[in-house]
């Protein structure tokens, strides 16, 4: 199957390739969703290059581990997303120094953008955008708790130390935090 | 609750984890606990389904940024590798590529600064000397090209053009060294490189790139450069121009 008919396929079949080994349809499936995985490792550890050798070890194990993606588990693209967000916390939680910068959107000293958007990442910006509302809408505890562990990869034992706050409310604020996301979703759906 | 095997001892101590949990927030250790706590509690398994498209959504908040096209190269050099069934004599790749695999032997890619460094290394070897590397070892290879920095804005500056696949058509990146670093603080006066592509007189913006405090750093062009004539680099307005402001600050011809 020649490159242009892979990009047609939904993801789920091009999976279905990839678990019978086929490299192009794994290409394919880099082309769609590279770029998001990128962009997550990129946020979290906040350079380059270590952002690539995470999105480098997590599709290789993607690949490696091909046979067990299962579609009714979830969306390709939530899937590849959460194993670059795992790969990346196993990078910043063995990095020596433990850099408060990388939890900050503002620290990032490279940023490259693409100057002209297809009609897919003008969508994709559009969901950027009200994912973003949706943490803005939440108040200050919650937000800071929400990306101080996803995007800053700390435990929440290290967010209670450095919020000087108890651990059970630390671990409060975070799903008080989602569960608000998830309804301000709900309604910008 | 509805809970079993024993679970309803252990469900306070896993009261509000689902959302630490699926943020990534547990320890190894009690995200394990927590995995085999979820497989007999019905309560935690419903908190878990009801807060996941929330924490799902998170990572679709980041500000998108174009990876290296070598990152894509090298992966799937590693994917094609694992499905030869026995090591097969290689197409012989292009000197950066050779410099590459020395380099970087855990995961066969290359650091942006090593990237300067091995074109550094070439271009002391007189590789380049204006031409195309290919020039010396075929038509299908990465080629190299050397570029003019402005003395007055980075006295000591360098910068190379490394194209990717065959003659470019998979993209470029360029790397530079010795670049002052540029205002990054103040909103206002923040500014940042920026690539642009000549195309028969015709000038399109490019990526955005800064660089370190060492003044070494990169920008990468994705699409094919088979019909650029030139890339240049100004200093523009955080967030980049549609047009270039000022004069070119790296110039790179190409035909």
């Amino acid at each position: 199957m020649n490159p242009s008919a892979l990009a047609q396929l939904a993801d789920e079949e091009l999976m279905h390739l990839v678990q019978d080994g086929n490299a192009d349809a794994f290409e394919a499936v880099y082309d769609r969703h590279g770029t998001a995985a990128f962009s997550l490792a990129y946020r979290m550890v906040g350079n380059r290059s270590a952002a690539e050798d995470v999105v480098q070890e997590a599709l290789l194990s993607i690949w490696r581990s091909r046979a067990r993606f299962q579609r009714e588990r979830g969306s390709v693209r939530n899937w590849i997303l959460g194993i670059v967000h795992n790969r990346a916390i196993d990078s910043l939680r063995r990095s020596v120094v433990h850099d408060r910068r990388r939890a900050s959107a503002e620290g990032l000293e490279e940023r490259e953008v693409a100057p002209e958007l297809t009609d897919v990442e003008v969508l994709r910006r559009d969901e950027a955008r009200t994912v973003r509302e949706a943490i803005g809408g939440l108040p200050g505890d919650q937000s800071r708790v929400i990306e101080l562990a996803y995007f800053g990869g700390f435990t929440h034992t290290e967010i209670a130390e450095m919020l000087e706050t108890p651990v059970g409310t630390v671990k409060g604020r975070m799903r008080l935090g989602l569960e608000k996301m998830r309804r301000a979703l709900e309604e910008a759906a | 609750m509805s809970s079993g095997d024993g679970m309803n001892d252990s469900h306070g101590r896993h009261t509000d984890s689902a959302a630490a949990y699926l943020l990534g927030a547990l320890p190894e250790l009690e995200s394990a606990a927590f995995e085999r706590h979820v497989m007999g509690c019905a309560e935690c398994r419903d908190q878990l389904e009801l807060l996941r498209p929330a924490a799902e959504a998170l990572p679709r908040s980041v500000e998108p940024v174009l990876p290296s096209p070598g990152l894509k190269r090298d992966l799937m050099r590693q994917v094609r590798a694992d499905l030869e069934p026995a090591p097969a004599a290689p197409a012989r790749p292009g000197p950066l590529a050779r410099l590459r695999s020395s380099l970087t032997p855990r995961v066969g890619r290359i650091k942006p600064a090593m990237a300067w460094v091995s074109a550094a290394f070439l271009l002391g070897m007189g590789v380049v000397a204006g031409l195309g590397a290919s020039n010396l070892i075929g038509d299908s290879h990465p080629k190299v090209y050397a570029a003019h920095v402005s003395p007055t804005v980075a006295p000591q500056g360098t910068a190379t053009l490394e194209t990717e696949g065959n003659n470019g058509d998979q993209g470029a990146v360029l790397s530079v060294a010795g670049m002052p670093t540029l205002p990054s603080s103040d909103a206002d006066k923040a500014k940042v490189y920026q690539l642009w592509l000549v195309r028969g007189g015709r000038v399109a913006p490019g990526a955005i790139f800064s660089v370190g405090a060492d003044g070494s750093g990169y920008g990468t062009i994705p699409g094919s450069i088979e019909d650029v004539d030139k890339v240049l680099v100004t200093r523009e307005p955080a967030g980049g121009a549609k047009a270039p402001s000022e004069d070119p600050v790296i110039d790179v011809t190409l035909s």
